[in-house]
């Protein structure tokens, strides 16, 4: 069966500079993002800020063009499928739920909007009530205005909307980041559950690796740009994984205290300007394991294992675990 | 919502009560009226007699209080020039004026929306940047010289239309542009820049992403949003509409309120000016109590007031 999603070699590239054409130059947000996500799969999409993951979330979502390569959902590019089906095919869930909200339109109207665009205006006040109920929020909450509801019931609302039009993919960007902890729970298990119920398939981004693997099957791993590892959530970190895949689970704080002490492969400085990357592989400015191939020449794509890919001049299997345990 | 309503009226009115107390002082303060409607050689006796008939003879004080007491009576006194009531004067030529500026209002609210919106929805291009120089000469432009250059051409030069009078349609059309461009221009400006505002924000994205077409994107979720500061604006632009008009009816020779005044203040007509200048200032106190209302209408924050977040 063909996936949901596919995406090759997806590129998009912004001008940025000011009005003055030649001072302007090219940022090359992604680069070459190769990936796909079958039914009821969740991909989670990981890396600091600034390495392109909300750029593949609004390309996947069709609210940006790619400059190069190509993104379709089951079977159609994007960009060519008609705006209703586009809403019935995917939905965006975001950091800001209230920003997502008219403020001055009440949430009983904000929900029943999704169904006068996609034409289903019978029995309207039944289905607001039923997508309340399916993200848990009282019937009565439908009278009020955006800024009378708190954060999460915000986040609710918004998922109830995008869950209206019937989409089968949900691109959560950063959807839980503004939430506090006890309020993430929840709507981690909201998702959960909407995802089982609805054979949903989800492409969840975020900063938060804990949570990523958490709710993912598969992991993304990007890095200026690059996808520079995929692959299912438990081979990803491990050790044939890329060198800043593990650099950043060594960057994630440990609650242990016990081993708090152990030494672990962390991350020094920042991410080189997306505005000029490092030649050859993006990464070796940072990494430990650098070589002098890595300065000069791009890697390719290697597959460790089946559905594993991992973008480093190191990564065959062995030698890359060889190095590991002497960097520990 | 009704005590929000009352405590705006309670301010209107010490609005008003300042602004009659104000003039009524001021007025007396800025020249003697005996000099303006008597001859310079009067008799003394003539003058004082005219200072009794007027009652201009008792303490400011005393003056000040039976004026207030007069004026929450509705009686506003009366002319000095025609002995008529300054009410009736002043009456007479509300029509013409209310004429003249709600259809310069009018002009400028539909130029300076269709402006901004077209400026907003090609931004970046060059018709957006097109529409913003002309909208800066728009409202650098004085309207008294905007006036007279406008007769220049379309009277002297082309003899297209007349340059004053009030009797045909056609005498409408310069002093309405006149007063309305400079207005039509700063809400091309406000209405554009709250435009971009809007449509950079994630709900409107979030109604692209639901499927919504881009005209039911723009009518349903930017608009609305954008006449929230847009509004405030025209309350502006509303108070200083009725001073356009006094500049501008006196350059086309209109007959309204505007040249009214001009003679009132420099005959010292009192009660006329101070008749004029309290309609003006209900004027604006009105205009912007609307404006208070219809911020409650459009931003539901502005409603729940102290109870919001």
């Amino acid at each position: 069966m063909a996936p949901l999603l596919q995406a090759d070699g997806l590129t998009k590239v912004f001008r940025v500079g000011g009005p003055i054409p030649f001072r302007r130059r090219s940022l090359t947000a992604l680069s070459g993002a190769t990936l796909t996500l079958g039914v009821g799969e969740t991909l989670g999409v990981v890396g600091e800020s600034g390495c392109g993951k909300s750029t593949l979330g609004r390309l996947i979502v069709g609210d940006l063009v790619p400059s190069a390569g190509s993104v379709s959902l089951a079977g159609r590019p994007v960009s060519s499928i008609p705006r209703l089906d586009r809403a019935r095919l995917v939905q965006p869930i975001v950091q800001d739920p209230r920003g997502t909200l008219d403020p001055r339109w009440r949430l009983g109207a904000l929900l029943a909007e999704p169904l006068a665009i996609h034409g289903r205006t019978d029995r309207m006040a039944d289905r607001v009530a039923g997508a309340l109920a399916a993200v848990r929020l009282a019937p009565d909450i439908a009278a009020r205005f955006p800024h009378q509801i708190s954060g999460g019931q915000a986040q609710r609302v918004a998922i109830a909307r995008a869950l209206l039009p019937e989409p089968r993919l949900l691109v959560c960007d950063e959807a839980l980041s503004a939430l506090d902890a006890a309020v993430q729970v929840d709507i981690v298990r909201l998702l959960l559950d909407l995802q089982a119920e609805r054979h949903l398939s989800m492409v969840f981004i975020s900063h938060d690796l804990g949570l990523v693997r958490q709710m993912s099957h598969r992991l993304a791993v990007l890095y200026l740009g690059r996808v520079v590892e995929i692959g299912p959530v438990e081979a990803v970190g491990a050790a044939s994984s890329h060198p800043y895949t593990r650099a950043l689970i060594g960057s994630a704080p440990r609650l242990d205290p016990r081993r708090r002490r152990t030494t672990r492969a962390t991350l020094e400085g920042e991410a080189p300007s997306p505005l000029s990357p490092p030649p050859g592989c993006v990464f070796h400015t940072r990494c430990p394991l650098a070589v002098d191939r890595c300065r000069t020449q791009v890697p390719p794509p290697v597959t460790v294992a089946a559905g594993h890919q991992v973008l480093c001049h190191l990564a065959e299997p062995k030698a890359l675990a060889a190095r590991v345990s002497v960097t520990g | 919502m009704l005590s929000f309503f009352v405590g705006k009226l309670m301010r209107a009115a010490l609005a008003l009560v300042l602004v009659v107390t104000l003039t009524f002082f001021a007025l007396r303060l800025a020249g003697d009226p005996v000099a303006a409607f008597l001859p310079p050689d009067a008799p003394a006796p003539q003058v004082e007699q005219f200072r009794t008939a007027w009652g201009l003879d008792r303490p400011l004080v005393v003056q000040y209080g039976v004026y207030l007491g007069n004026v929450v009576q509705g009686d506003f006194g009366h002319s000095f020039s025609d002995g008529r009531p300054a009410i009736v004067v002043v009456g007479e030529r509300v029509p013409r004026t209310l004429l003249l500026l709600g259809l310069s209002f009018l002009f400028m609210l539909v130029l300076g929306v269709v402006l901004g919106t077209v400026a907003a929805l090609t931004h970046r291009t060059p018709l957006d940047r097109a529409i913003m120089v002309v909208t800066v000469l728009g409202y650098s432009v004085p309207n008294f010289f905007l006036g007279l250059l406008l007769i220049l051409v379309f009277s002297v030069q082309l003899r297209w239309l007349p340059s004053t009078g009030s009797d045909e349609w056609r005498a409408l059309i310069m002093p309405v542009i006149t007063i309305g461009t400079t207005g039509a221009a700063i809400i091309a400006r406000f209405v554009r820049a709250a435009l971009l505002e809007v449509v950079a924000k994630p709900h409107v994205r979030a109604a692209r992403a639901r499927g919504l077409r881009e005209f039911v994107v723009v009518v349903g979720h930017v608009l609305p949003n954008a006449a929230i500061p847009t509004v405030t604006v025209i309350g502006f632009i509303v108070g200083g509409l009725i001073a356009g008009g006094v500049v501008t009816e006196t350059v086309f020779a209109w007959p309204g309120i505007g040249r009214l005044t001009v003679t009132a203040v420099a005959q010292r007509d009192l009660a006329v000016v101070q008749a004029i200048v309290l309609l003006i200032a209900a004027c604006m106190v009105t205009a912007n109590l609307t404006v208070d209302l219809l911020y409650g209408w459009l931003d539901p924050r502005v409603r729940a007031g102290a109870r919001g977040r």
